[in-house]
């Protein structure tokens, strides 16, 4: 009876103290209005690039040659390009290739990273030295680069870029994680669940990871922009997607050609490519501030 | 002229978001040429802050009033540009960290010419000469190779040195010494007092010195002002002081600070230093500490008793 | 400091072998080769019937009739010797020829941005720490946020729109004469003014902190002895860790500015290259971009060294 008491008594301050925390997190995050502005409108873009595409009357390959370079009007509310697509939908498809891409690789990016990072630092010795020599070289070196390779050799779908880009920016994560596990492997308690015979595995699942959340939510809230930066300038220079599929850097590219007589077609794409990216920009910093409320 | 500097009902508040600060709540003293003043007093007595007030070294949220007469002229009245010419050149200033006070990437030569260059008192090759024979009166040996090397190749004790030839450099009339011994090994400390002393003695200069040692005070002043909770609680020469202490906070002071050749025991003052932020306009600071209080001490602002000429109490025990 | 620089060498040189290695691999396991390439460029997609001696001459000009592991060591033995071959796109050069006519271009993209993010960064950066917390600074580093968190090409294409579309102040086509430059420098720019800007502030605020600041005021310096000459000496030489990277980085970075203004530099052959899948190309580039980048970081954290008296001396005095 007394031992179930104290059970109770145990979960129940645990479950507080977690509540509280996120609490406290979300308060902390509260105070930057940007950021919460950005989050607001981070959710929206999300809820556009889903609903979008089902609602619009247009289709990215929908081509109309009655209706070509039409500047913003009630039927296409953002124009029409050279092929006389409309715009809008173009746009939000290039929104809806963007966030996959940035959340697509950013989760390739967290996978390959906490493999990598947790290895080295859980096992140490010779194995870590080989493989943060590696992360050093990945660091040293723009991941531009191999992306570029990558995308030459994997093809130019959204699926195989999203993968290059994911496979040429783990190292940080790597880095960061390598830490976490090094800090967590000295702590008490960890020794103490050793002895009890937990395994390398469970310490890394119950221990390391959940101490992490914080940076590596952290982190990927300024790779996932980074992932979609990449993309855009990868089909900027003519490595994206393959159209017709419209991606942002695609149809920054496209727009350029007809700027002078309609800048409507490089300005709105920009624009929206611009406002996604500082809000993820902004929610970072305000995320970053949550977690670690010491550094200005 | 008698005093060189005065200082007249001085009050520095400082407005910060969390509410005024009386940090320094209206004091009076003089100081003659030739002559050295101690401020003694606890952390936050307010000590370190009325100086910083007279060489106008405060961030743009303290507000200082008063009157602070530097050869009769009120340098509260002086625009930036007045007050620079002052800074460095004719009252120069000593901090209490010698380990931080020099710039790590200048050369300690640079450093030191500085006050000359910038007033514009000297030329460069005269500035050096000087510098060098300023690092060889402070007592620093091969001054010349010296001149050359950056402050991490100095001891905490040197550089103190480095900072008095520097503060002296332009021969200023006041020099004000913000607890310089204060970070300093024991015995390097008698060593920089001793020299400070030398050198006024040599060259006239009237020195201010901050201390929380009442002994250093009445080693090297002439004259002695104690400060609390952001007021003078009692000013003397050193002689009257140490013959006819007046004020219970002095006789705290005394009695917990050891005095060379005496058997007394020490008694520190119980309680706690005041907290600045929840001093009353009204009543004595040190009303609370106080073992001679009285009711009237918390409600009415002591009044001050002159014994003579010089020497000064602020208290209702001598009404 | 030598056995530094060696080191230093010896990571540039393994990272590099590494570099052409998965370079090398990838592109070996990629699709296509010589035959698409020139399909793809004369954009005749059906037909092409190459006779079987033509094809072997080709593989013999290219090494690809040897094993795989002697085309890496003929790669790696040429590179290192600044020797790629030539491309498939245009066999008549060779690559490094390439690489010497379009490298200057962009390298200059890259050099001048950086200057002018000095010219614009640094003043901005000591007005926002100056006046810290006032709205000026609130400014400067939204400001700087925007800068560095934006691309270069998304950038680019505002900056057109403003300053050639709407102001008719530059031309936003065409290639060869100085004007051409300011759109795309501009562009490469503001990332960098943002960094610069976000770094001297930071690193100034806390420089101005400092006791020995403190005491530059005290010595009668304005601010120009002050901060510009002491504050911002210590935040001078760390901001070359800053733009060192930057510059690295700009060099790649100019890919994408290339391509939207189409300026004939290095960074518009490597995406065409990759474009056409020129492989000789595209790993010669890829190998020397790499290595221009390491070179520069390299550099830059020697001349920091050297910069840095602390650094310099204590390493002189460890031999």
């Amino acid at each position: 009876m007394v031992e179930n008491y104290n059970d109770v008594k145990t979960i129940n301050t645990f479950e507080i103290k977690e509540r509280s925390y996120f609490s406290i997190l979300w308060g902390r995050f509260k105070k930057n209005k940007m950021a919460v502005i950005s989050l607001y409108f981070i959710i929206f873009l999300i809820v556009v690039a889903i609903v979008g595409p089902l609602v619009s009357p247009y289709h990215y390959t929908m081509m109309d040659y009655t209706a070509l370079y039409q500047t913003p009007n009630a039927k296409h509310w953002m124009g029409t390009d050279d092929g006389g697509r409309d715009l809008a939908t173009l746009i939000v498809y290039g929104l809806r290739n963007a966030l996959i891409v940035g959340f697509g690789a950013g989760l390739v990016e967290v996978f390959i990273g906490i493999l990598i990072g947790a290895i080295a630092g859980y096992l140490g010795g010779q194995v870590d030295n080989i493989l943060m020599r590696f992360v050093d070289i990945m660091f040293a070196l723009p991941s531009f680069l191999l992306n570029l390779v990558l995308v030459v050799v994997l093809g130019r779908s959204l699926f195989t870029i999203l993968l290059a880009i994911g496979l040429t920016s783990w190292a940080g994560m790597a880095r960061l994680v390598r830490g976490q596990v090094l800090t967590v492997k000295q702590l008490e308690y960890i020794e103490a669940a050793k002895a009890l015979g937990a395994s390398n595995l469970t310490i890394i699942l119950r221990y390391v990871i959940p101490n992490s959340v914080g940076p590596i939510a952290v982190a990927l809230s300024f790779n996932i922009p980074g992932a979609m930066m990449m993309e855009s300038g990868l089909s900027l220079i003519g490595l994206g997607v393959m159209p017709p599929m419209p991606s942002w850097g695609g149809l920054i590219s496209q727009g350029s050609r007809w700027m002078l007589s309609y800048p409507h077609m490089i300005l709105f794409p920009a624009g929206a490519f611009a406002l996604t990216i500082l809000a993820f920009t902004f929610f970072g910093d305000g995320l970053r501030d949550a977690f670690d409320p010491k550094t200005e | 002229m008698e005093y060189l500097l005065e200082v007249k009902d001085l009050k520095t508040h400082f407005y910060t978001k969390k509410g005024v600060i009386k940090a320094v709540n209206g004091i009076s003293y003089g100081l003659k040429r030739g002559q050295t003043l101690s401020i003694v007093g606890e952390s936050g007595s307010g000590k370190s802050v009325s100086v910083l007030s007279i060489m106008r070294l405060l961030p743009t949220y303290a507000k200082v009033n008063g009157k602070i007469l530097f050869e009769g002229n009120n340098l509260l009245s002086y625009d930036d540009r007045k007050i620079k010419r002052i800074r460095g050149n004719r009252i120069s200033m000593i901090f209490q960290d010698p380990m931080s006070s020099l710039n790590p990437t200048v050369k300690i030569g640079q450093q030191i010419m500085e006050p000359l260059l910038w007033h514009h008192k000297a030329s460069k090759r005269e500035a050096r000469q000087k510098a060098i024979q300023m690092l060889t009166e402070v007592g620093i040996p091969s001054a010349k190779e010296r001149f050359d090397q950056y402050p991490f190749e100095f001891s905490g004790g040197m550089r103190q040195r480095v900072m008095i030839a520097m503060a002296l450099i332009s021969e200023p009339e006041l020099l004000i010494a913000d607890e310089p011994t204060t970070s300093l090994d024991v015995t390097v400390q008698a060593q920089i007092l001793q020299l400070i002393r030398k050198i006024q003695e040599k060259r006239g200069t009237s020195v201010i010195l901050i201390t929380h040692n009442l002994a250093v005070a009445t080693m090297v002043s002439d004259y002695i002002v104690v400060m609390y909770g952001g007021r003078i609680v009692e000013k003397a020469t050193t002689e009257e002081f140490l013959k006819n202490p007046l004020h219970p906070y002095t006789f705290g002071l005394l009695n917990s600070t050891p005095v060379l050749k005496s058997r007394k025991t020490l008694s520190p003052i119980p309680g706690q230093p005041p907290d600045l932020r929840e001093l009353e306009d009204i009543g004595c600071p040190f009303a609370k500490r106080c073992p001679k209080k009285m009711p009237r001490c918390e409600k009415e602002n002591p009044p001050e008793i002159n014994l003579s000429n010089t020497h000064t109490v602020y208290c209702w025990l001598y009404t | 400091m030598l056995k530094y620089v060696v080191k230093r060498i010896g990571f540039i040189i393994i990272a590099l072998f590494f570099v052409s290695l998965i370079t090398f691999i990838l592109i070996k396991s990629a699709p296509g080769n010589y035959v698409e390439t020139e399909r793809l460029l004369s954009q005749n997609v059906t037909d092409v019937t190459v006779p079987p001696e033509v094809k072997a001459a080709w593989e013999k000009a290219y090494h690809l009739d040897k094993p795989a592991w002697q085309q890496f060591l003929i790669f790696i033995a040429n590179a290192a010797r600044f020797e790629f071959g030539p491309s498939f796109q245009y066999p008549s050069t060779t690559i490094e020829k390439i690489i010497m006519r379009t490298f200057p271009i962009s390298f200059r993209l890259a050099v001048m941005a950086i200057g002018l993010a000095l010219i614009i960064g640094i003043p901005l950066g000591i007005i926002a720490a100056v006046k810290k917390d006032t709205i000026v600074d609130r400014i400067a580093i939204l400001l700087s946020m925007i800068g560095t968190s934006l691309p270069n090409y998304v950038m680019a294409v505002f900056l057109i729109y403003v300053l050639a579309l709407e102001l008719h102040l530059v031309p936003s086509i065409g290639w060869g004469e100085p004007k051409h430059y300011v759109l795309p420098v501009l562009s490469l720019a503001i990332g960098p003014i943002g960094s610069i800007t976000r770094y001297m502030r930071a690193s100034l605020v806390e420089t101005l902190n400092r006791e020995y600041i403190r005491v530059a005021w005290a010595k009668g310096g304005g601010f120009r002895e002050v901060v510009l000459k002491h504050a911002l000496r210590n935040s001078l030489i760390p901001l070359i860790t800053v733009v060192g990277p930057q510059l690295a980085y700009l060099t790649v970075g100019t890919v994408f500015v290339e391509n939207l203004f189409n300026i004939p530099g290095l960074g518009k052959f490597y995406a065409t290259a990759a474009i056409y899948r020129d492989y000789p190309m595209v790993m010669g580039t890829t190998v020397f971009f790499a290595t221009i980048v390491m070179l520069t970081n390299f550099i830059v954290d020697i001349i920091y060294g050297i910069l840095d008296p602390r650094i310099r001396k204590r390493s002189m005095m460890e031999g």
